[in-house]
């Protein structure tokens, strides 16, 4: 076992060798300034651990390619083998040991807690959050991100559990501040310093002086790319370089030095004093345009993926319904398993299942049937690329709920059509294509529109795994630019737009197909735009 | 048999799920340009008895033949094989049926409702199709309504189309449920005469289940009349209507 695993290490190392690329887990959704997508161009990411890669990628050689994914997906994007490594504000923890591997650390933070500004007089330190001068305890109802380091150590210093209040990602804590649904944040200092340092509604009080490290993960047993990984960071702390990027960010702190990061000051000068170079304003910088411009630019994602898999779920449901309606329960049964099951699970379930296990499957079939290994590369058939798993599992849920549509279609149809159809000779397959299925699914048009239209929006589901579509860029945008409602609403505007259009093409399609009702008209549309 | 007949039954039993009895051994034969009135009182059998002829009914025991080809029809308990379907679909592309509610498919125009027989049913190409439906609604005169949809047609229209959807498939014997029974007089009328024409214009083996003894003494040369699922008298039309046997006078004087 222990051999295999370092036959394996070897081979990441020369893959990303032969591959001339280096992929590594990120979610550009989850705050800057770690990482976000640039508004002129939504898929290409900045921050600082972008360009630290970028850097990192210099060092070995290789080109470095972003993997997307929501930040609690990320160790799983790296145990699928997706990506070689994940880094993403990675708090160096016992816990985290016992799944993944870590780097050497990167950076150092502190534990940074954040007030209101108008509450400096009632809470003039960290202290008094916890209890008043008379000694009796407070715990102020504090905020903090999801399954950060900043959880123990508000728990270390006696906060009740039930007073912690955590969040998916790094700006909503602040703005439950702000909205005085909380009284106190405590996050990692680089994120209380782009979100709260420049606002000032907002106070940093001092650091706890709870130091932690960042450092990048890497499966188990990876030793060879970990340590390639590691001498590349060494010459990079060493060389002043990360201590510019540092500065640059605005993340530099004296407690950097303890990792081993030489600061040196003629290339701090340097950059300093170049306004461009300060990627923390720059990805601040907020333009109206800028932002719808990146948005269109995100739709197209959402628009190809609905053009793909909504015709694929309607052809599935159609199969579907005519095989829960067959008389042969040996055929009925799995597709009205498959439809109960599918319909009754979320749809982010599914994702996520196909996304990451997938690859494992075929990893544990390679194990199991070596024979099977011999004359198929299993694992890697089975490691579909995200935009595929998106369509796939898109199509499978939506086949599911058009399957109870097309057949409540179908169920519609006069039996007197199918008697009709076999008088005049037809198969029962011709009856069923030619007569039976046109008119239910004129019948079930409307639904069928609904479907496409909630399609349209499910779609943003799929950021969760590695598909930029337009929420997760307006969320990124958004973040980054300390604008999410703003941003948010633009992107509700632009799905409003995308549903309007499937509306018009369902129509133009429907009248093409000649569909009318029985007064003539198209009746039935007028009713699903309504 | 003789070579004439067209389209025969033999011993027909046809029972419903709940095990009351519809057709009780119907023997019959249709000869060759002979139209048939096939009469009796509501739930004597007659519609379920064309449904049989035309090969849409699964029976408890019996045959039907046209031109002396066993039908296939299929036997309630078991699974018909797949030559049996074969032949079973071919018989019904040879014989006509007109539906007493027409079943028009209003997802397609007049025609492509009449195409659709010829197309689907008999194989034929498309153009050869479309020539067998302009054929079939000049019958009827309804030639000029072939790219209209048959939504908008009036009842006695789609009748008419009802009536071309089942000659485009020019079959040897034409079926006909009641082809008068949801019309108003004027378009009885109407739809008598062009029963009449088609019986007597072009050859045409017609059987009419009816309720109206003037259409069936008009257009029929012999009468069946069923009772109970099972044939009472088969008689020439002149000879039923003339009949002093008490049942017949009975259904007579009560229609």
């Amino acid at each position: 076992m222990v051999c295999s695993a370092i036959a394996a290490a070897q081979s990441t190392l020369d893959d990303i060798r032969t591959r001339g690329v280096l992929r590594y887990a990120i979610d550009p959704s989850g705050g800057a300034p770690f990482a976000m997508p640039t508004v002129e161009e939504p898929d290409v990411l900045t921050g600082f651990e972008v360009e630290l890669m970028q850097l990192i990628g210099a060092e070995l050689g290789v080109r470095v390619e972003p993997i997307t994914g929501d930040w609690l997906a990320l160790v799983d994007l790296l145990k699928s083998e997706r990506a070689d490594l994940a880094i993403n504000g990675f708090e160096v923890t016992e816990e985290r040991a016992l799944e993944v591997d870590f780097s050497a650390p990167y950076y150092v933070y502190d534990q940074q807690p954040t007030i209101r500004s108008s509450d400096r007089a009632r809470f003039p330190d960290f202290a008094s959050t916890r209890g008043n001068s008379s000694g009796t305890s407070v715990f102020v109802p504090v905020a903090t991100l999801n399954g950060a380091a900043s959880v123990d150590v508000l728990l270390e210093f006696g906060w009740p559990r039930e007073r912690i209040q955590e969040y998916d990602d790094g700006l909503l804590p602040y703005t439950e501040l702000k909205a005085k649904r909380v009284d106190l944040v405590v996050q990692d200092s680089i994120v209380a310093a782009y979100y709260a340092g420049s606002d000032a509604e907002l106070l940093n009080l001092a650091p706890l002086g709870k130091q932690g490290h960042y450092a990048a993960l890497f499966r188990k047993g990876d030793n060879t790319l970990r340590e390639a990984f590691d001498q590349a960071l060494a010459r990079l702390k060493a060389s002043g370089e990360l201590a510019a990027l540092y500065r640059r960010w605005k993340i530099w702190t004296q407690d950097q030095a303890s990792i081993g990061i030489v600061d040196r000051a003629e290339i701090v000068g340097n950059t300093e004093t170049t306004a461009n170079a300060d990627g923390a304003a720059a990805s601040r910088a907020f333009s109206w345009p800028a932002v719808f411009w990146a948005l269109a630019k995100a739709c197209v994602n959402t628009i190809v993926l609905t053009v793909v898999a909504m015709p694929l779920a309607v052809a599935l449901g159609v199969v579907l319904a005519i095989a829960m309606r067959s008389q042969f329960r040996r055929i009925a049964w799995p597709a009205r398993v498959y439809v109960a099951v599918v319909r009754g699970t979320p749809l982010l379930v599914q994702l996520y299942l196909v996304y990451y296990s997938l690859p494992a499957l075929g990893l544990w079939l390679a194990g199991h049937v070596p024979s099977l290994d011999a004359i198929v590369n299993i694992q890697s058939a089975l490691t579909w690329p995200a935009f595929l798993v998106a369509i796939v599992v898109l199509a499978g849920n939506y086949g599911a709920y058009e399957a109870e549509v097309q057949r409540a279609g179908l169920d519609a149809v006069p039996g007197g059509q199918r008697r009709a159809a076999l008088a005049l000779g037809l198969s029962h397959r011709a009856s069923l294509w030619r007569i039976e299925l046109p008119q239910g699914f004129r019948t079930v048009l409307p639904a069928t529109i609904n479907d496409l239209n909630s399609m349209i929006k499910d779609s943003s589901l799929v950021s969760l795994i590695a598909v930029p579509e337009l929420m997760q860029v307006a969320l990124g945008i958004g973040k980054a630019t300390l604008m999410v409602p703003a941003v948010l609403v633009a992107a509700a505007a632009y799905y409003l737009v995308l549903s309007l259009a499937a509306d018009v093409f369902a129509r133009r399609l429907a009248r093409a197909r000649g569909l009318r009702d029985s007064t003539g008209r198209f009746a039935h549309l007028e009713r699903a735009t309504r | 048999m003789n070579e004439r007949v067209v389209l025969s039954a033999e011993g027909i039993v046809k029972r419903w799920p709940n095990g009351r009895v519809v057709l009780d051994g119907v023997t019959l034969s249709i000869m060759e340009r002979e139209v048939v009135a096939i009469v009796g009182a509501n739930g004597c059998g007659k519609s379920t008895l064309l449904s049989v002829l035309a090969g849409l009914e699964s029976v408890h025991a019996g045959s039907v033949r046209l031109r002396g080809q066993p039908a296939a029809l299929p036997n309630v308990d078991a699974r018909a094989s797949r030559q049996e379907e074969r032949v079973l679909r071919a018989h019904r592309a040879r014989v006509g049926l007109v539906f007493q509610q027409y079943h028009l498919f209003p997802h397609l125009t007049v025609g492509a409702n009449c195409m659709m027989g010829p197309q689907y049913g008999l194989g034929l190409h498309v153009s050869e199709a479309a020539a067998r439906a302009r054929a079939a609604l000049l019958r009827v005169g309804m030639h000029e309504a072939f790219d209209r949809a048959v939504t908008e047609l009036s009842g006695g229209q789609q009748q008419r189309v009802a009536i071309a959807r089942a000659l485009a498939n020019t079959p040897e014997v034409l079926l006909l449920d009641e082809p008068t029974s949801a019309l108003d007089p004027q378009r009885t009328r109407e739809i008598g005469a062009l029963v009449r024409e088609l019986a007597s214009e072009s050859a045409t083996t017609m059987v009419v289940v009816t309720h109206d003894l003037e259409l069936a003494r008009d257009v029929a040369d012999r009468v069946v009349f069923l009772d109970a699922g099972r044939v009472e008298a088969e008689l020439p039309t002149e000879q039923f209507f003339g009949s002093q046997d008490a049942a017949i006078r009975e259904f007579l004087a009560h229609a």
